[in-house]
């Protein structure tokens, strides 16, 4: 902040007023000095007058027994009369002098005691007194005219006789001339002492009021700080300044160390410091951002919208760093003469409400979560959906009983993890057809993490912790589903006597339809399904088994790789939805025939060949040799997909597997027709049991 | 708001458990299968059992427990003569001590983390603070089986 020169006069208005009175006295005694130097002058300029009388009057007499005796001894008198005329001359000059007469020094003469000048006054007037007689005697031997005698003796007489007498009144006088400048003297120097006095006195009390006002200068700047530093120490948000060099500056507030979780030195660069806390791209973004903030020209409101610096999670590498996870910064500018000179930098710690922000969305997406699954499950038998969910927690237990049982061997592991992948792939088909979503989703990231460890040369023990993990957790949402489905159940147990009889079969039938219209809105597909079933008061346990686990794998597989996307349908001449058909009868001998039919790209043998070379499963040579339906074959085998990528529907290699596994387990057969852009129909033939 | 526990929340045990093996023995532990402890809280079905107890974003225990016949040769291992029960007590609570540090480092500051504490399971009853599913990693040492429980519920 500037000040005006006025404002700075007036706070220093006593110093300079001190230091203009030092001056003057200064001057003062300067000219003190200059006035005595000229008195002791006019002083001595008299004692040589009264000096130079005394001496007159002598040079006068002589010269007069000298013109006398030259004139009588009839010798030239010129010399003698000049002698004369000289002393004369001399006297006269002295008593001008001592008369302070034009050109002589004036004052004085109060520094001068009276009596002394009463004195010297009365001793000058009896020299003249004394002098007059002789001077008018002189005056005539002084004309051009002839000398006679009588004058010259008489001139002669009047000095011899007074001469004495005046010798002795000029000593008189120098003497009272000399005190009379002792005296002068004296108080001129005691005035000049006085002088010099005041002046150091002056000075002194300049030097006090200097000293007082710079220490009540300094204890202001120290109240100052100590206030400042009062408010930095006890201030919640960070605060500092930022220099147009991008450094901290010197004044920040104590709260900073403990938001950032480590010291900020005054001079730090400062978009080093952010880079250090915040993700590169954060950092650099506030680079930018600051560097418009010093244009003058921009306005800070402007750009407040754009600060990349809000609700911005710190870098906690380790979880080494204390302090706050997210910050808030906030610039504001300081302008000085209409440029940006600093910007003052609030950090808010925003750890508690981006928290509270994220639990609230999070409690939102679970209830929106909760009311999916309750719609999805609504639509089917809730006995049948608590049979699942019975099933697949005791087959979930089965595999924590091999996590648990499992000795380390070579081929151990792998082998668990096989198994492990089938079961959870059996389960995702049925989880899906029962429209338990979330349980299909927790099982696909369960068999994500299955994948890589399937391609492992080895595997180790505690490479199969995140597979506990996984199957906690699949445990707990099975468990939430659960207590949903209980709830229903206890809500339908209500009313189940006023219905008819059910046809479990059908009821079957409706959920593997919903399900397979879900996989095909999952794979932008438009697929048609059409079911045909005798009716079945109940539904053999055998066949309720492949109906869970083998029929939605088929159609899943029948709807992600038979089913073409509509626009390549259109272009092979074919109605843009396709047809997906289940079928179940009865055969003359009791066999059960279930057919899973689809109208889409067909099995091609040529394309597994070449599936099966780019994943390095069989070589050219191996394929060359094997037929088309040992090609096809190598559909059943676990982890052999023809998709490149794994998705929520297909892709994981399992499905066949399962239903193979399915089949076995109640000694059924399964045949497979195909032809290339026509159909594929898996037939499974299930013996009466 | 704290994420459930993740695999790497418990891989830390089990690495300082190997590191621990490695660096007083010279022979690192195999860590086995992982599984789910559906009995309730840490088993305490060892001679020697070191808990430490973690109360903060996340509460529960981690409890490493030791049969004698390990813990005898693992003080062997280290040029011990002197296998009394103390000594025994020592090595599972350096165990424990170990974890205790490690989860620190891991789980931050944040986390209140009990002293080491012995338990004896035929005299004590230990009740969980933890009330979802533990995990229970087993450990072989010179044909010797450990585990490791870690019973751990985000808050």
């Amino acid at each position: 902040m500037k000040s005006s020169p006025r404002i700075s006069l007036g706070k220093y208005r006593d110093l300079v007023l001190l230091i203009a009175v030092f001056i003057l006295i200064d001057a003062s005694v300067s000219a003190i000095n200059i006035y005595i130097s000229h008195q002791i002058e006019a002083d001595a300029s008299r004692i040589n007058a009264a000096g130079q009388m005394r001496a007159s009057a002598q040079q006068l007499t002589k010269g007069l027994l000298t013109l006398e005796m030259e004139f009588r001894a009839g010798q030239p008198t010129q010399t003698s009369q000049a002698q004369i005329s000289q002393a004369r001359l001399g006297f006269l000059d002295a008593q001008k002098v001592l008369q302070g007469k034009p050109g002589q020094v004036a004052g004085g003469s109060f520094l001068e005691p009276a009596a002394l000048q009463i004195q010297v006054a009365d001793e000058l007037a009896q020299i003249i007194q004394v002098w007059q007689p002789i001077d008018r005697e002189v005056a005539p031997l002084l004309l051009n005219e002839p000398l006679d005698m009588e004058t010259v003796g008489a001139a002669v007489n009047k000095a011899v006789t007074r001469n004495n007498r005046l010798t002795q009144l000029a000593d008189d006088l120098g003497q009272s001339v000399e005190q009379l400048a002792q005296q002068k003297t004296s108080s001129m120097r005691s005035i000049q002492m006085a002088a010099i006095a005041l002046a150091f006195l002056n000075f002194c009390f300049i030097v006090f009021k200097f000293i007082v006002r710079l220490s009540n200068s300094d204890n202001e700047a120290a109240q100052a700080r100590q206030e400042t530093e009062r408010i930095m120490g006890s201030v919640r948000e960070g605060l500092f300044l930022l220099t147009r060099e991008r450094t901290v500056g010197n004044q920040r507030s104590a709260s900073l160390d403990k938001l950032f979780g480590h010291q900020l030195k005054p001079g730090d660069n400062f978009h080093q410091v952010l880079s250090r806390i915040c993700t590169l791209e954060n950092a650099e973004a506030a680079e930018h951002y600051i560097d418009v903030l010093f244009n003058r020209k921009i306005k800070q409101a402007l750009l407040e919208q754009l600060n990349p610096l809000k609700e911005i999670e710190l870098i906690n590498a380790n979880k080494q760093r204390k302090g706050a996870t997210y910050v808030s910064f906030e610039f504001d500018q300081i302008r000085e003469d209409n440029e940006v000179v600093a910007l003052l930098v609030s950090i808010f710690d925003v750890s508690d409400e981006v928290r509270l922000e994220r639990e609230l969305a999070s409690a939102e997406s679970r209830a929106k979560g909760e009311i999916d699954l309750l719609l999805g499950v609504l639509d089917h038998n809730p006995e049948t959906v608590a049979e699942f969910l019975q099933s697949a927690r005791r087959n979930l237990q089965l595999i924590n009983q091999e996590l648990q049982g499992v000795q380390p061997a070579l081929q151990s592991y792998p082998q668990l993890i096989n198994r492990i992948a089938r079961t959870l792939h059996g389960l995702k088909g049925e989880a899906g057809t029962l429209g338990c979503n979330s349980i299909t989703q927790e099982i696909h990231e369960f068999e994500a993490l299955l994948t890589p460890l399937r391609g492992r040369p080895s595997i180790q023990g505690d490479d199969l912790i995140p597979v506990a993990v996984a199957l906690s957790r699949l445990l707990a949402e099975i468990a939430k589903v659960d207590s949903i489905i209980n709830r229903i159940r206890q809500h339908v147990a209500g009313r189940s006597n006023t219905e008819g009889q059910s046809d479990p079969l059908w009821e079957t039938l409706q959920s593997i339809e919903k399900f397979a219209l879900k996989v095909a809105d999952d794979l932008n597909k438009k697929v048609r399904i059409e079911t045909a079933a005798p009716r079945l008061n109940e539904i053999p346990p055998h066949i309720a088994g492949i109906l869970k686990q083998a029929v939605p794998q088929l159609i899943r597989n029948a709807i992600a790789h038979g089913i073409e996307t509509p626009e390549e349908r259109e272009q092979q001449g074919k109605a843009s939805t396709g047809l997906v058909r289940v079928e179940i009868a009865h055969e003359p001998n009791g066999t059960l025939t279930m057919t899973v039919h689809d109208d889409g790209r067909g099995i091609s043998a040529s394309h597994l060949r070449t599936v099966l070379v780019a994943r390095n499963l069989k070589t050219p040579e191996e394929v060359a040799e094997m037929t088309d339906d040992q090609v096809v074959a190598m559909l059943f085998e676990p982890g052999f997909s023809s998709l490149d990528q794994a998705h929520i529907h297909a892709g994981r290699g399992e499905g066949l597997a399962v239903v193979k596994d399915a089949l076995r387990e109640i000694d059924g057969r399964l045949r497979i027709t195909s032809r290339v852009n026509s159909h594929t129909r898996f037939i499974m033939q299930l013996k009466p049991i | 708001m704290y994420t459930q526990l993740q695999p790497q929340d418990i891989e830390i045990f089990t690495e300082a458990l190997t590191h621990y093996f490695l660096a007083s023995t010279g022979e690192p532990a195999a860590i086995r299968s992982a599984y789910l402890l559906n009995t309730g809280g840490p088993v305490l079905w060892n001679d020697f059992n070191g808990l430490i107890e973690i109360s903060g974003e996340y509460q529960g225990s981690v409890c490493f427990s030791a049969p004698r016949g390990l813990l005898s040769h693992v003080l062997l291992k280290m040029g011990e003569s002197v296998f009394s029960d103390e000594r025994h007590g020592d090595i599972v609570g350096e165990i424990a001590n170990t974890l205790s540090g490690r989860a620190r480092r891991h789980f931050g500051e944040g986390l209140g983390i009990s002293p080491p504490q012995l338990l004896d399971y035929s005299l004590t009853t230990y009740e969980p603070t933890a009330h979802n599913t533990p995990y229970a990693i087993p450990l072989r040492w010179h044909g010797y089986e450990a585990n490791l429980v870690v019973h751990l519920q985000p808050t």
